[in-house]
């Protein structure tokens, strides 16, 4: 694991059309860590991974403020370009919103789509073909790799992986995942976190971020249930009230007195759903 | 003192929220034109292709069959209701010009854009409405997809090509076919009716329709990808933005060809 962060908030505060959203985090993820941010509804756990993305899907006149720097890899999030924003976003696999799922796009067009629009010209059709296989039959969801098979008709779990077969299909070098636990029932969450310790190898051997030397993936993932993610994360950041409350490892969470920590080890994500 | 600065202060925000709204919408365009002018040196071409092609689908092939109905009825009135009475007095020549004047070079590209609105606008507008307040603009945007160059784009030039091949196909149908049924009731020939049209018609009648349906495609896709965009969270708001799209659409659609027509034949 390499020391140097690859994600770094220094003072940050978040203000939308004026209103405080995040207060003076301070919070860094060294290369390859997964990194849990747990909290409870409406703290801002969402918002810290939507500004590692630069703020997708922000509404036209909707004011963002920024105090305090995100750097992702060594660049100022703030100062970067619409290029190189998306540049970093082609290199992220990210699981919003439940899913996200394209709805007018079937599940294989909705798996493909990031390797289609940015590497198409790296990874011919069949590669991308095989991989989307791949990836629905690793996760346990081989059934749903046929054409024409639409989002509306999946249920929540399947959602999930499908969302999830999208995210691993680019070889990412950041997962961004948000509250993938959400509504599922105990079992369905365990298997799906599990699933996250996933490093699929792509029979086509092909690297898409050609150049960039190969680089373990870094996962940061909110939940407002630390009990799921206890056997695999290697750091918890619990923020509460917009503040961060605690950032350490899996004996300082369950060793800790603090009542909104204990709140989130005894959540259970279905009264959320 | 308070009623004079009320009766002053919703004019105000009417005028300030006019000016931003224009001020929004031409930031828009400009995004729009941008992403345009490098589509096809873009990445996620064939991707964004497959979506124009299905935008041509839905804009045109799909609307024919009502487009083909329209085109007849308009024509069949236009003929039934000139042609006898160029005849009483000795002008049947004039029938040419009359169905260039009407048809080709203003009633053929508004009504083919009013078609258009009415399907392909609302459907545009309600689709990007949709797409924004189920949050597939944030994946989109998350995943770095140019929501420009990947949804607006492919629905600006779908909607330009389709209209651009709807309003030959409308002049056609409308010409020939609205004779053809007229003709029952007719004692004009086809080929001297044919030789009045051509004779009218000239390369500049042709050129300017054929522009004030791509001007009026661009309007069109514009203006109701503009306003789907603009919904925020809540799917009250998609019937909303739905009709703003459509009413300023036709609105600039018909401004559009008053001022082509203008600055066409008048100057």
């Amino acid at each position: 694991m390499s020391a140097a962060p690859l994600i770094s908030f220094s003072g940050v505060s978040l203000y939308i059309n004026e209103r405080l959203f995040l207060d003076r985090i301070d919070l860094s993820v060294p290369e390859g860590e997964t990194l849990v941010i747990a909290g409870p509804a409406g703290c801002g756990k969402s918002l810290v991974i939507r500004l590692v993305m630069g703020m997708p899907g922000l509404p036209r006149g909707e004011s963002v403020a920024i105090d305090g720097t995100v750097q992702v890899d060594g660049v100022d999030l703030i100062g970067m370009s619409a290029v190189q924003l998306q540049l970093l976003r082609s290199q992220i696999g990210s699981v919003l919103r439940g899913g996200g799922l394209i709805d007018n796009m079937d599940v294989l067009q909705n798996i493909t789509l990031p390797l289609n629009y940015h590497f198409r010209d790296v990874i011919g059709a069949d590669a991308i073909a095989a991989r989307c296989q791949l990836l629905l039959e690793t996760l346990g969801q081989g059934h749903l790799d046929q054409p024409g098979r639409r989002p509306v008709s999946l249920n929540r779990e399947e959602k999930v992986y499908v969302a999830l077969a999208r995210a691993f299909v680019v070889q990412p070098r950041m997962l961004l995942l948000d509250d993938l636990t959400t509504g599922l029932n105990p079992a369905a969450a365990r298997a799906v976190v599990r699933s996250l310790a996933l490093e699929p190898v792509f029979a086509d051997g092909i690297d898409v971020h050609e150049g960039a030397a190969p680089r373990p993936v870094t996962r940061v993932i909110t939940s407002s249930n630390l009990t799921y993610y206890l056997d695999i994360a290697d750091r918890f950041a619990v923020l509460d009230r917009r503040r961060l409350r605690l950032v350490g490892g899996r004996q300082d969470v369950l060793e800790s007195g603090d009542g909104c920590v204990r709140s989130l080890l005894h959540a259970t994500d279905l009264a959320h759903g | 003192m308070a009623s004079i600065t009320g009766f002053f202060q919703t004019p105000g925000r009417w005028i300030v929220n006019a000016a931003t709204n224009a001020w929004q919408m031409f930031e828009f365009s400009v995004e729009v034109f941008l992403a345009l002018l490098q589509f096809f040196r873009r990445q996620g071409l064939r991707a964004v292709l497959r979506v124009t092609a299905q935008q041509v689908y839905f804009t045109g092939l799909e609307a024919l069959p009502f487009l083909s109905l329209l085109a007849l009825l308009l024509g069949f009135t236009v003929i039934a209701q000139s042609l006898p009475q160029l005849q009483g007095v000795g002008a049947d020549a004039l029938i040419g010009k009359i169905l260039v004047i009407s048809i080709v070079r203003e009633l053929g590209p508004l009504i083919t854009a009013m078609v258009a609105i009415t399907r392909s606008g609302t459907a545009m507008a309600t689709q990007m409405a949709t797409n924004r307040i189920t949050g597939e603009v944030e994946v989109l945007e998350a995943m770095g997809v140019d929501i420009y160059h990947f949804l607006v784009v492919p629905r600006v030039l779908g909607s330009m090509i389709s209209m651009f091949c709807m309003v030959i196909y409308f002049d056609v149908i409308s010409l020939v076919g609205g004779f053809l049924v007229a003709s029952t009731r007719l004692t004009m020939p086809f080929s001297l009716y044919l030789d009045f049209v051509f004779e009218s018609l000239d390369s500049l009648d042709l050129y300017i329709s054929l522009c004030k349906s791509i001007l009026f495609g661009l309007v069109i896709a514009i203006f109701s990808c503009y306003h789907g965009l603009r919904a925020e969270r809540a799917a009250f708001e998609v019937p909303m933005v739905s009709r703003l799209g459509v009413i300023q659409s036709m609105f600039f659609v018909f401004v559009s060809s008053a001022v082509t027509s203008a600055l066409f034949y008048w100057i």
